[in-house]
Order: structure tokens, then C-alpha cells, then sequence
């Protein structure tokens, strides 16, 4: 169980990145959902020790990450946004290396994860190439081999199908599913269908703040009955967000789809339709009145 | 478009710090070096104008090697940055063509590069007016010599540079690799800089990329009034090489051009983008689930810690020995020292020593110090932003390993970087010791001098490095640190801060065979654990504010720097700081409050101040020695000398002498001195000057005794300055280092006329006038006469202690060693005292004892061979040897590259011969000629000494050098002595330029060495080719059998040419007053030369030759005179093969009028060259066109 109380923290620029976020996490996949910018991944780094907060707590169990980082670290599995390689190493090489600053000192266990981890996220057949020769999901899945090492009991992955195929991003949520069982995962994305495809729990953030929380099907609820959709032209978009709350506008087949939400039909051109977590999520944004370009 | 791109260049630029930083840093750099003594950048020139053209373009073209790094900043930016900020496609997808965007780029980044060249130049200029110089050398302001530096040296260098460094940037698109190709060219640059004789000098001048070399070399011979007046011209070698450059540049231009893809692909060079290749994605579909991993015991304990610190530290040394840079200058560093190892260091006349890893180990460190200090600035920054750069930072960040671990693996891999830089040179140098032949390898000597002795300042500087970088967090900011820090270190000590105890460089290290680094280890090793110590409070620091983690700003570092300040970390530091305080109290106790602590400042003042005091007791009478006998006790290993004996002294003037002064050597005590019935006026211990006052003055004849006791101790141990004389074995001392000598002592005074205007001294006067009759009662060294000698000397056991005399007897007594010594004649007060394990090699010449004291046995057998023949050719010509015995000892290279001549007695220092390799017969055999020197040394000194006055060391030292001449002729041959003979002029005319005050001819030499050695050895060689041996050697067979042993008045130089004139007759005259008594230079030269087959089979050869002799004064501006004389004209063959000395065919003497002249000649054989004074007899300041070869 992670408990997160009132984390604060503003950056230089005066930027507020955390907001006084309290936020419970259970063991499971729990998905952090949040356009760019809402405070995803400062707090993320936080959790991951790489980054002071100004002001609160966060407590894994019984450790106190702020001030007990070298504690933290011990179960602490973490996979960056945005992480690259060095030259030259290989992946054998590099998970070795990383097992032991992961304290995997004995060199027989050593050896055996390593193989079980490339063997995992099928990386075998090229653990002698170099890594930076990888694509975009090899890498990734790289990635993640690093952040299980050691059986992790914190697990951190920051936007981690950014950039791949949706073939890697399905291998991708099926290890993290599998994973996901016993500790606690925190998955922070932009992509809603990351979310509802994996996680028991989940957030919303947005400028700093924990928008809304709990399980998919509980905010899905929220929305019920209260969501209409129609087709429109391109040209009309201003009009209908001037009578109505306009949550989200796509194209499909040319046509330009508005999600309205109301309690009652805005009009007979609308039909009811049932909410997805991308419409929760626009909607949280938008009740927050955070103006997410569309 | 041309414009507009260039414009854009411009606007960019100026729009960047850099450029303005790079401008007050080269103004301010300039402005300093030419107003303050304490900066300089290029040589120095402290006998010339301050603003000297010469002066002025040596500051100036050696900033041009500065702003290379400018160069590539501006010019490589320009094409690295838009792949670099991923710009590159707006740029290219413009309308703009491939040669607008180019060479916009480059015209507009060079039109920086020159800016900061300029603002240089100011500084000059600026500092030329700076109201605080010395105004006596202060010319009248002129704009030639920035006109000359400016468009012959800098703005082509800097143009052909930036084409080469932009084309680089092309080519690899990285600032790095670029700046690793400026600094490879600086490092070839250093390397070429370094063939400075005149045989490599023609064709370094014209490769040299810098031009410093051809301007070196066309102002090598310039007199002080030359380097005043003169402007160098762009012609030679000079002009060559600048022609040179620039088509290098432009064809590095077009190459540029032809290469830049004008995409966003890399420059390929043939393998078509081979190099990045995908790595294959499996095929195999996966959508497994089922996930295991095998269960892992996880340790965090101080094992655990270890593991990862090697696994990391693997990674970190790996990283960087694997990366082209280091490569690079790895394999360039190798070659600087394959280089200077297989080539011409520590050698004399050309001639090698034999390759000892003493000797590596010096080179080594000399020639890597440039390379590893480069090595740190570079990876200091990349070991410390590896993972940030790589952005794999945040996953190292967060996993669990202490800080220590992380710092202690990059310091590691720094360290180990720099120390597998170091092994693979000593393997390269024992790869040359192979190669010669030579086996002794000392691999401890190579780990001692390579690893710890020289290298730790560096290893120090490793640490600092990461702490520059963890408190600024900025790669660049920390590069100027480093080069700030080491920079400093050098220039600190100008300033008079020399304490190592805030100034970390290479502590005073000198290895010697006879016993090592001796007691230089102590105080290195003291100053090791106080430095660790200060790198160890580093490391605490760099621990709290180790950068981990995403964000960096100064309040989340200190909140996390208070976090990580745990109890353990205060007390670790608190133990840091105890620890540090300790070691540097016992350090200053040691070397400021046991021993003195001066800077050089201080020592400059104080020197001043001494002579301010005390040189008003320079000319007052003392009595004279006349029989000397002391008592030494040397304690080699604890490096302490106590003194007991007593003088017998004479007032052998015509005055009552009422006063008796004393002087002795800085660290010595005098601790009796006992002069019946007198009264110690002044005891001044601070310069050690003691003042007696006689109860009743001492008439003429009367005599006194004085009894004195001395002790020379070494205490704890000094800074740095720590005396080599006194060491565990192989001491070296003579009697001026630790009796009580009578007299004010000149010797301690300042020398540069420009340092004594500063403390308002007058000009130094460093001989009297040779017609100063008063001088004439006093020798050179000190006395007015001579001394009986006694001395009983004792050392440890085992160790064999020498001075002046026969060994009377020796015992042993106290485990200690007792050598009783005694001459059979009166000698000067000058006596040397030696103390080593020596072996010794014996042999005899007639009655007389020739003993060799060693370490080294490499040429025993030529010394012993030299003395033989020497002893032959001066009994046979002059007069006979005055001693029964001949004795040379080697002493430790350490304190010196010379011997020194003691009655029957000669030290003669390990790296004067000692360790020459002769095997080549094409060199000069130095060992033979240094023996017979210092042999000659027996008649020119301690049978006639000249009187203290002008042309005293030409008696003394330039008629040593002329029997040494005689003795070398007679064994190799009147044809080999061209080689010496070129060495010796080389030396005397660049030298000239160099004086401080005045040249003066030979008989009036003032103590200038390169007028009594060098000079003297052309002049004197010259004057008996022309006069004859014979005639010369009758001469001062006279001279020696008028003066030889003979009391006041002495010699000088007057009686000297008056026995040659009268030797020679009046014909020669004019020829000695020429060699002698003026400064006379010719030029001479072969200007065509013909040679036609004659009906008979012989040969008519016609040669053109051009003549010009000059008269120079002393500030060496030189006037035309007539040309009138005997010249050697030659027609040779080819050189020997062996020797490589030309074969003669004919040379005579012609009488020759004019400066030009046709010869014609009838020979027999076909000449392969002809000459004019071919052989360099006479002083020619263009000695190499002296001889043409004949066109075949």
C-alpha cells in the first residue's frame, strides 16, 4: 500500500507541478492518467527518489520515501519516460551491470535472472547486439526487464507505450499485467486505453491535482446516461461549444463526432451513448475547467 | 542568400557569451602578459623592449595558438548546430544552396574567430601604455610589428585552421571530435616544437602549422639591438610555410564542400551507412504471459557495496578507453613519447644517453603531462554526465547504491584511465630500451616515478575535477576549472604563492641511481596524505551534494545535502578535518618554522636587501688563507655535515686590517668561530654575516689563526628547495656550501638589470675592469693566494669520502669511515667533499695514479682513455701535470649537469657522461672532451689563475677548451671537429640574443659562458688553423711557465694576448685582434659554383662566392666592415659513411679583398662540394652556406 499526503511541490518558474496530492495505492496495476503538463511525472519522480518534494509524505508500507531513500531504492523498480543507452553495451551486459547496483551480488542468481528477464520480454536472440540499435519497443521492453530486477515491490513506469506499435504495446500491457499482481504498479499515461485495458484503480491529474479517483467502472459510472454524441460539420464546432459542454471532438470518416454531456438530450440530432474512460477523462479535465485543445 | 546566411551567422554569434568571454579572457591575457613580469604567455624576453617587435609578435602568434580553440568553437559550431539542435531540416529545406549555407557559415563564424584575435591585440597595445612599466624599455610606439603578427602569423593561421576544423566539423558533425583533432594538432605541434637544432630546424620550419618554428628560426641568431629594432621578413622558410598552410586550408575548404551532403544523412566515407544496423526483431510472435523470474538473494552490506563499486568502475574505464577521443590521444601520446625517447632528449652535442629508465621516466612524465591534464579536462565532464548524456540517468538514479559507490567508480575510472595511459607509455619505453639493447628495465622505478611520484597531483586533481563539477553541475564550467586550477598552479608561484600547502603540483621528485628518490620521498609522502586528506573532505562534500536524481536546483540540493548529512558523515568529516588540520600543522611546522619558507618574491627582496646592507664590505681586505685544516663528519643518511678546523691566515696587503668578516651559506651554523683578541661586532644570522673587530689591527705579515666549527643540519624537511648536495649516498658539497668564508660573497646577488632597477639597485657590475689595478691582487676564487690542505673526512661505513689531496691514511673507527687527506702544495681555498658507495676502476699514466669513482660503467674505460691522452698532450706541449694522482668521481645526476675541476680531484656528474651511449660513431664523443676539459682544468685554474677582472674566465675557461679542442683534434681527425665546431657556433650566436647586458669580446669576457666556451672554442680553434698549433701551444707554454703557481699580481687577459702576439708576430696582428679583442662576424658564402671536364681528364672548377664581415658593439648592432683576409677555400668529396664527415680533397688558405669572388681551380678529382671556410672557423652567422654541392 502506498500512501501519498500532500505532496507539494512548485519549480522554480513557479510552476506548481504538485498541488497537495494525497492519493491511496493499493497493490495492483493503478493507472495515472493526465494530459501533458498535469504533474504525472514530477510525481513520479518523487516516488522514484529522484526528485524533493517542497512539502508532504509518502510512505511504501512502513518505508519513508522522502527521507528514507536508500530504503526505497531496495524495492524500487523504475522505467522513465523517456530513458536512452549507452553506446556500445549490450543488454546482457547492462541488466548484469544494473543487477548488481541492484544488490543481486551472487553471480550464479545473477546470470539466471538476467536470462529469465531477457528470456521474458524477448530479448534473448539479441543480447549481445548493442542497445542502441534496438527499436523503439526493444528498447522499451529493455526497460522494463531493468525496472524488475530484484522483485521490485514498487513499481514505477512513466508513459511507457509512447512511441510503440500497438503489437509491442499489447506485448507490453500483457507483462505488465502479469506483473502487476503482487506489488504495487503505478502507470502513468496519456493514452486512456492504457488505463482501462490494465489497471484496477486510477487517477486523473491535471495542473497539479488529483482530478478523481478510483476504480474504471466507478468513474465510469458517473457519467451514466449523461452522454450524447453527434455528427456535425467541421465548421460548426464553435457553435455547438457555445450551447453546449463539448468534452471531446474527433474525426471519423471525414466527419467531425462531438461528445456532449448532458443531463438531458441536448437536441434530437444527439444520441445517448455509454461513456468510455476518454470521456471521463476529458470531462474531469474539462470540469476543471483545464482546456485541453481539441 | 550568401549574405543573408552570413548575416545570420554574425547575428547568432554576437548574440552569444562566448564570444565576449573569449574576447576580456585573450584582453585581459594580453594586457597582463605584456604589463606584469608575473604573466606571460610565449617566451619571455626580459633584455628587450617591452614593447620589442619581437616581443610583441611572440605574444601575439602564441595567442594564435590559444584562439584555435576559438576557431573551432565558432567555426565547427556552425556546422555542428543545426544537427545538434535538430534545426538542420528547416535550414536545408529552404531555397539557400549548399555553397551559401557553407561558406556563410564559415566566413561569418571566422569573422569571430579573428574578433577575438583583435581584442588580444589590444591588450598589447593597451599594455604597452600602462604608466606602471619600466620605462627604460619602453620604445616609441609602432604599428609594424601587429601589422607583421597579424597578417603574416595570425589571420592566415587562424584561416587555415578554421578551414581544417570545419571541415572536421563536417565530416564527423561533433564538437568533440573536433576538439580532439585541435588538441592532436597542438599535441604534433609540441612535438615538432621541440626540434630545435639546427639540423631538423630547416624542415620543422617549414611543416610547423604555427609558423613559430620558421620564426624561431629566422630570428635565432638575433643580437638584443636586432630584437629591439628588427621586423621579420616573409621570405625563406617563413614564407614556405605560410604558403604552405593556406592551401592546406583552402583544399580542407573545398574538401568540406564537396563532402557536406546538404541533408540530414551522415557523411559516409565508403561504407555507405553501414554502420548502424538494426538489430533484428525476434519474428517469433509473443504473447506469453506467464512471467517468472527465479527467486534472488539481494545484499546491501559493504560486499554488496564493493561489487557494484567494480562493476560500475568496469563501466566507467570501459566507456572511455573504448571512445575515439581517448584513443586518439592515447596513440598520440605513445607517439610524443616514442618520439622523444627514440629521439634527442637529455642529450649533449647531439649525442644519446643510454636509454635508463631514470631517464624514461623523466621523459615520460615531461611529455604526457600535456596529454593526461587534456584527458582529464574532457572526461571529468563526460564520466560525470555519462548517464544524463546517455538519458539513462534516471534509472541509475533510483536504484540502490550508497553515492559513495557511484563517485568512488567514476574517480576510479578517471584514474584508471590516466594510469593505463601511463603503463602503456612505459611499455612503449621499455619496448625502446629492447630495442636498443638495453635491459635493465627497473620495472619498480617505472611504477614508482610513473604511478605514485609524479601522478599524484593528478589523481587530485581527478577528485577536484568531479567536485568542480558537482558544485557548478556544468561540463564547460567545470573545463574551465580545471585548466583555471592547473593554470594556477603554474602561475601562483610567479606571484610568490609557492606553498604546496594550498598548491597541489608535482612535488620536487629526482631520481638518481645512486640511491633513487632519496629524501625527496619523505616530504612527497607528507604532502600525499595531507592532499588525500583534502581529497578525502572533498569526497565528503562531493558525497552530500552528489548529484542524484532529476532536479538541480540550489535549494532541492541543499535540502538533500542535509539529508544525506547524517552523524556518520559528520564525524567521517569531522575525522577528515582533525586529520587535515594535523598534517598540515606538521607540515607547516616542518617547512616554515624548521626550515625557512621564502618565495621566489621574498628570495628576490632579500637578496636585495643583502647586497644593499653588506656590499659595501665587498672590496675591503681580508687576510689571506694560507694553510687550511678541517675535520668533516658527514652523516650521509641523516644528511647532516659538522665542520671543525681552523685557517691560518696572512695580511699579505699593505694595509692594518682592523675588521674580519665572515659570511656562510643559507642553513648553515656557525657554531664557534674563535679569532684571538677580537670582538664580535655584528652578528647578523638572518643573511649570515658576522663582523670582527681586531683589538689591535693586523699589520702586513702578521698572521692569525681562526678556529671555527660549523653544522649543517637538515631538519624535518622544507617545501620544496631541499638541498641535493646532502643525500643518503652520493653527497656532494664543496667548502663554500658549509666553511665560514671570508669577505662579502657577490655571488648572492641579483643579476637582471631590470629586477634591480625594482629595488633601486644600481646596474650589476659583473667583473671589475680589466685595468682596475686594484683588482689585481684578487683571484677568481676569492683568495689572494694559495692554501696548504688537510682535511680528515669521515662517513658512514661502507661509503668511500673524497676531497682534494693524497690519502694519508684510512680507518675505521665507531662503525665509521675515516679518510685522511692531505696535498703536498698550496691550493686555492676551494675544496670539494664526495661520499657514496663507490666502485673504483684504477690504472696509471707514467707516475701519475688515474682513479675512476662509479656507479655507472659505461665509458670508465674512455675517461681513463681520455686522461691518458690528455695527459700526454699537455705534458708534451706545456707544462707538466703538478700531481701524482688524477681522480674522477662520479656524484648523482641530480645536482647537476657538469663537472667541476678540484685539484687532482674531479666530480663529474652522472649525467655528463656517465650514461652516454658512444656506440655511434657519427656523434660527438663528449665524454672525451669533457675529461680532457676538466684536465685542462689542472693547468687553466689551479696552475694559473687569471685576476678577478674582465677576461678572467677566458684564461680560465676558453684555454680549457682549447687544449680539450687540441686533445679531440689529435684523436679524430682535423675533419670531425666541424661537427663540434657547428654546435659551438650555433650556440654562441643564439645566445647573443639572450644577453642581459652587454656582449664583450673574449679578453674582456664578463663570466659569459657563451662567449668563454662557445666563442672561445671557434675563436681559438680558428687562431691556431691560422697561426699553427705549434705557435699557439709555444705561446702558452710561456704564459703557463711565466705564471704557473706565482703569488699577486696575477694574470690577465693583457699578458695572455701580449704572449700570443709576440708568439704569432706582426703579420697575425690584425687576425687576433679580430678573434680576440672585437666582436667580428662574417657571411660567407658559395654563391654558384661550375665545374667543367678539362682535354687532360682534369677538372676546372669556378666558384662565385660572396664575402661580408662585420663589426658588432655590444648590444649587437653590427657594422660593415672591409673584407681582408686568409680564408679557407675547399673542394670535397662525399661525407664518410661511418663519420659522416666530409673527405677533403684540397683546402688552402686564400688571400681574398671584396665581397665577391670568383675562384678557379685545376683538380684532379671531381669535387662532390666546394666551400668557403667549409669547417666554420670562423664565426659565420649563416654557417650552412658555407658549402655548395656541384650540380652533377
Amino acid at each position: 500500500m502506498l500512501t501519498i499526503k500532500n505532496l507539494k511541490k512548485t519549480y522554480s518558474n513557479g510552476v506548481k507541478a504538485l498541488n497537495d496530492i494525497s492519493l491511496d495505492i493499493p497493490k495492483g496495476m493503478f493507472g495515472l492518467l493526465g494530459p501533458n503538463g498535469a504533474g504525472k511525472s514530477s510525481l513520479m519522480r518523487t516516488l522514484a527518489t529522484l526528485q524533493e518534494p517542497d512539502d508532504g509524505s509518502a510512505q511504501l508500507d512502513d518505508i519513508d520515501i522522502i527521507n528514507n531513500k536508500d530504503t526505497l531504492r531496495k524495492v524500487l523498480g523504475y522505467l522513465p519516460q523517456e530513458f536512452g543507452v549507452y553506446p556500445r553495451v549490450s543488454p546482457e551486459l547492462m541488466l548484469d551491470h544494473l543487477a548488481t547496483l541492484k544488490g543481486v551480488t551472487r553471480k550464479g542468481e545473477r546470470r539466471e535472472t538476467v536470462d529469465a528477464l531477457l528470456h521474458q520480454t524477448n530479448l534473448y536472440d539479441v543480447r549481445k547486439k548493442s542497445i542502441d540499435t534496438f527499436s523503439g519497443g526493444m528498447k522499451q521492453r529493455f526497460g522494463i526487464a531493468q525496472a524488475l530486477i530484484g522483485e521490485p515491490k514498487l513499481i514505477i513506469v512513466d508513459e511507457p507505450t509512447a512511441g510503440l506499435d500497438p503489437s509491442e504495446r499489447n506485448r507490453f500491457h500483457n507483462l505488465l499485467a502479469e506483473i502487476g499482481e503482487n506489488v504495487v504498479v503505478i502507470l502513468s499515461t496519456h493514452i486512456v486505453d492504457d488505463v482501462s485495458d490494465l489497471c484496477a484503480n486510477m487517477a486523473i491529474m491535471g495542473e497539479g491535482e488529483i482530478l478523481l479517483t478510483g476504480t474504471p467502472s466507478d468513474v465510469l459510472d458517473k457519467l451514466k446516461n449523461k452522454l450524447w454524441r453527434t455528427r456535425i460539420k467541421r465548421g460548426d464546432i464553435a457553435t455547438y461549444r457555445d450551447q453546449h459542454q463539448v468534452i471531446l471532438s474527433h474525426l471519423s470518416a471525414g466527419q467531425t463526432i462531438i461528445h456532449v454531456l448532458s443531463d438531458d438530450s441536448p437536441g434530437q440530432e444527439f444520441e445517448p451513448i455509454d461513456a468510455d474512460l476518454e470521456d471521463v477523462y476529458f470531462s474531469t479535465l474539462l470540469s476543471n475547467g483545464i482546456n485541453v485543445s481539441f | 542568400m550568401f549574405g543573408s546566411i552570413f548575416r545570420f551567422e554574425v547575428n547568432y554569434h554576437r548574440r552569444q557569451f562566448l564570444f565576449y568571454i573569449l574576447c576580456s579572457v585573450f584582453f585581459l591575457l594580453t594586457f597582463l602578459s605584456t604589463t606584469s613580469d608575473n604573466v606571460s604567455i610565449g617566451p619571455t624576453f626580459s633584455n628587450v623592449n617591452i614593447n620589442a617587435p619581437i616581443a610583441v609578435i611572440s605574444s601575439l602568434a602564441t595567442l594564435s595558438i590559444l584562439s584555435l580553440f576559438g576557431a573551432v568553437a565558432f567555426v565547427a559550431n556552425g556546422v555542428v548546430r543545426d544537427y545538434d539542435l535538430k534545426t538542420a531540416e528547416l535550414f536545408l529545406t529552404t531555397n539557400v544552396t549548399k555553397f551559401e549555407y557553407l561558406y556563410g557559415r564559415f566566413f561569418g563564424a571566422l569573422l569571430f574567430s579573428f574578433g577575438i584575435y583583435f581584442a588580444g591585440l589590444l591588450g598589447v597595445v593597451a599594455g604597452e601604455f600602462a604608466p606602471w612599466l619600466d620605462q627604460e624599455r619602453i620604445a616609441e610606439f609602432s604599428w609594424g610589428a601587429y601589422w607583421f603578427a597579424t597578417w603574416a602569423i595570425v589571420l592566415p593561421t587562424l584561416f587555415f585552421m578554421s578551414c581544417i576544423f570545419f571541415c572536421l566539423a563536417t565530416i564527423t558533425r561533433s564538437m568533440m571530435s573536433t576538439y580532439v583533432a585541435a588538441i592532436a594538432f597542438l599535441m604534433m605541434t609540441f612535438v615538432m616544437g621541440s626540434f630545435t637544432e639546427p639540423e631538423t630546424v630547416d624542415l620543422v620550419s617549414k611543416i610547423e602549422p604555427f609558423g613559430l618554428t620558421a620564426l624561431a628560426e629566422q630570428t635565432r641568431y638575433w643580437t638584443v639591438f636586432e630584437k629591439n629594432a628588427l621586423i621579420p621578413t616573409m621570405e625563406g622558410n617563413f614564407l614556405i610555410n605560410r604558403a604552405l598552410w593556406l592551401s592546406i586550408g583552402l583544399i580542407f575548404l573545398g574538401v568540406a564542400y564537396r563532402l557536406f551532403p546538404f541533408s540530414v544523412e551522415k557523411v559516409t566515407l565508403g561504407r555507405n551507412g553501414k554502420n548502424k544496423v538494426q538489430a533484428d526483431e525476434p519474428a517469433v510472435p509473443d504473447t506469453r504471459v506467464e512471467f517468472s523470474l527465479p527467486q534472488v538473494t539481494r545484499e546491501f552490506g559493504l560486499s554488496a557495496n564493493l561489487a557494484q563499486y567494480f562493476s560500475q568502475t568496469q563501466l566507467e574505464f570501459r566507456n572511455i578507453v573504448f571512445s575515439a577521443p581517448f584513443i586518439v590521444l592515447m596513440l598520440l601520446g605513445i607517439l610524443n613519447v616514442l618520439g622523444s625517447t627514440a629521439g634527442s632528449l637529455d642529450n649533449i652535442f647531439g649525442t644519446p644517453v643510454y636509454p635508463t629508465t631514470g631517464t624514461f621516466v623523466m621523459i615520460i612524465n615531461g611529455t604526457l603531462a600535456l596529454s593526461l591534464i587534456g584527458v582529464l579536462v574532457y572526461y571529468a565532464g563526460e564520466v560525470m554526465l555519462k548517464e544524463r548524456a546517455a538519458r539513462f540517468s534516471e534509472i541509475v538514479d533510483s536504484l540502490p547504491y550508497p553515492n559513495w559507490v557511484m563517485m568512488m567508480a567514476k574517480l576510479s575510472g578517471l584514474i584508471l584511465v590516466i594510469i593505463s595511459m601511463l603503463v602503456v607509455s612505459a611499455l612503449a619505453a621499455i619496448g625502446v630500451q629492447l630495442y636498443n639493447g638495453y635491459y635493465e628495465l627497473e620495472i619498480l622505478v617505472y611504477i614508482q616515478g610513473l604511478l605514485m611520484f609524479y601522478q599524484f597531483p593528478l589523481y587530485f586533481m581527478c577528485v577536484a575535477s568531479i567536485f568542480f563539477f558537482v558544485i557548478t553541475r556544468s561540463r564547460y564550467i567545470t573545463m574551465f576549472l580545471i585548466v583555471l586550477y592547473t593554470v594556477s598552479l603554474i602561475a601562483l608561484p610567479q606571484m610568490g604563492f609557492q606553498h604546496h600547502l594550498y598548491r597541489m603540483n608535482k612535488p620536487f621528485m629526482n631520481y638518481s641511481t645512486f640511491t633513487g628518490y632519496t629524501h625527496l620521498i619523505e616530504p612527497f609522502l607528507w604532502y600525499t596524505l595531507y592532499w588525500s586528506l583534502w581529497g578525502l573532505l572533498l569526497m565528503v562534500i562531493i558525497h552530500l551534494f552528489w548529484p542524484r536524481g532529476s532536479e538541480f536546483t540550489f535549494k532541492s540540493s541543499v535540502a538533500v545535502a542535509r539529508q544525506r548529512f547524517t552523524g556518520s558523515v559528520g564525524i567521517a568529516a569531522a575525522v577528515v578535518v582533525m586529520s587535515l588540520t594535523a598534517t598540515g600543522g606538521f607540515i607547516y611546522y616542518n617547512t616554515t618554522v624548521l626550515n625557512p619558507y621564502m618565495s621566489n618574491l621574498e628570495l628576490e627582496e632579500k637578496m636585495a636587501n643583502f647586497e644593499k646592507t653588506y656590499k659595501q664590505y665587498q672590496y675591503q681586505r681580508q687576510p689571506g688563507i694560507f694553510s687550511t685544516y678541517v675535520e668533516v663528519d658527514i652523516f650521509p643518511e641523516e644528511r647532516e655535515v659538522f665542520l671543525k678546523g681552523h685557517y691560518e691566515m696572512v695580511n699579505d696587503g699593505a694595509l692594518p686590517i682592523e675588521e674580519l668578516h665572515f659570511t656562510r651559506a643559507p642553513g648553515v651554523s656557525i657554531t664557534a668561530l674563535e679569532i684571538p683578541n677580537s670582538t664580535l661586532e655584528l652578528e647578523d644570522d638572518d643573511f649570515g654575516f658576522y663582523i670582527y673587530q681586531l683589538e689591535q689591527p693586523l699589520q702586513p705579515g702578521d698572521k692569525l689563526k681562526v678556529s671555527f666549527r660549523t653544522e649543517w643540519l637538515t631538519p624535518g624537511f622544507m617545501n620544496n628547495g631541499a638541498s641535493m648536495k646532502l643525500t643518503k649516498n652520493g653527497t656532494f658539497f664543496n667548502n663554500l656550501d658549509v666553511f665560514p668564508i671570508p669577505g662579502y660573497q657577490s655571488g648572492g646577488e641579483l643579476q637582471d638589470n631590470a629586477k634591480r632597477r625594482k629595488y633601486d639597485l644600481e646596474p650589476i657590475q659583473r667583473m671589475r675592469k680589466i685595468d682596475d689595478a686594484g683588482a689585481l691582487g684578487t683571484t677568481s676564487l676569492g683568495g689572494t693566494g694559495r692554501t696548504e690542505f688537510e682535511a680528515i673526512v669521515s662517513t658512514s661505513r661502507g661509503q668511500h669520502a673524497i676531497a682534494p689531496g693524497y690519502l694519508q691514511k684510512s680507518w675505521e673507527e665507531n662503525d665509521r669511515a675515516y679518510f685522511h687527506y692531505k696535498m703536498d702544495a698550496p691550493i686555492w681555498s676551494f675544496f670539494s667533499f664526495l661520499s657514496a658507495d663507490y666502485e673504483v676502476q684504477t690504472d696509471r699514466w707514467n707516475d701519475i695514479a688515474i682513479e675512476v669513482y662509479y656507479k655507472h660503467n659505461y665509458n670508465v674505460d674512455r675517461m681513463i682513455y681520455a686522461t691518458k691522452k690528455s695527459l700526454e698532450y699537455f705534458e708534451a706541449n706545456f707544462t707538466p701535470y703538478q700531481y701524482r694522482q688524477f681522480r674522477i668521481l662520479e656524484f648523482p645526476g641530480y645536482q647537476g649537469r657538469f663537472a667541476q675541476s678540484f685539484p687532482n680531484t674531479i666530480p663529474f656528474s652522472e649525467r655528463i657522461g656517465f650514461v652516454a651511449d658512444l656506440t655511434d660513431k657519427k656523434d660527438i664523443d663528449y665524454v672525451y672532451y669533457v675529461t680532457a676539459h676538466e684536465l685542462a682544468h689542472q693547468w687553466w685554474a689551479h696552475q694559473v689563475l687569471g685576476a678577478d677582472v674582465q677576461g678572467q674566465t677566458m684564461i680560465v675557461e676558453t684555454l680549457a677548451q682549447y687544449f680539450a679542442l687540441m686533445v679531440m683534434k689529435n684523436e679524430y681527425g682535423e675533419d670531425t671537429m666541424k661537427k663540434f665546431l657547428e654546435f659551438e657556433l650555433d650556440r654562441y650566436l643564439s645566445s647573443r640574443g639572450a644577453e642581459l647586458i652587454e656582449e664583450l669580446p673574449l679578453s674582456l669576457v664578463e663570466n659569459q659562458q657563451y662567449i668563454h666556451y662557445r666563442k672561445g672554442s671557434v675563436a681559438l680553434y680558428a687562431l691556431q688553423d691560422y697561426i699553427g698549433e705549434d705557435v699557439v701551444n709555444k705561446a702558452l707554454k710561456h704564459f703557463l711557465e711565466k705564471h704557473a703557481f706565482q703569488g699577486a699580481p696575477f694574470p690577465t687577459t693583457l699578458d695572455l694576448i701580449q704572449a700570443l702576439r709576440l708568439a704569432a708576430g706582426p703579420e697575425h696582428d690584425a687576425l687576433i685582434t679580430d678573434l680576440l679583442e672585437k666582436i667580428v662576424l662574417f657571411d660567407l658564402k658559395v654563391q654558384e659554383v661550375a665545374v667543367e671536364e678539362l682535354a687532360d681528364g682534369q677538372f676546372e672548377v669556378t666558384m662565385d662566392i660572396s664575402l661580408a664581415k662585420f663589426e658588432a658593439d655590444g648590444a649587437g648592432k653590427e657594422t660593415e666592415i672591409d673584407v681582408n683576409g686568409l680564408f679557407d677555400i675547399a673542394l670535397l668529396g662525399e661525407k664518410d659513411e661511418e663519420t659522416d664527415v666530409y673527405n677533403v680533397i684540397q683546402i688552402s688558405k686564400q688571400q681574398i679583398e671584396g665581397n665577391s669572388h670568383t675562384i678557379s681551380i685545376i683538380t684532379g678529382t671531381k669535387p662532390y662540394a666546394v666551400g668557403i671556410d667549409p669547417f666554420n672557423k670562423l664565426i659565420d652567422r649563416n654557417p650552412d652556406d658555407n658549402i655548395k654541392n656541384v650540380d652533377s
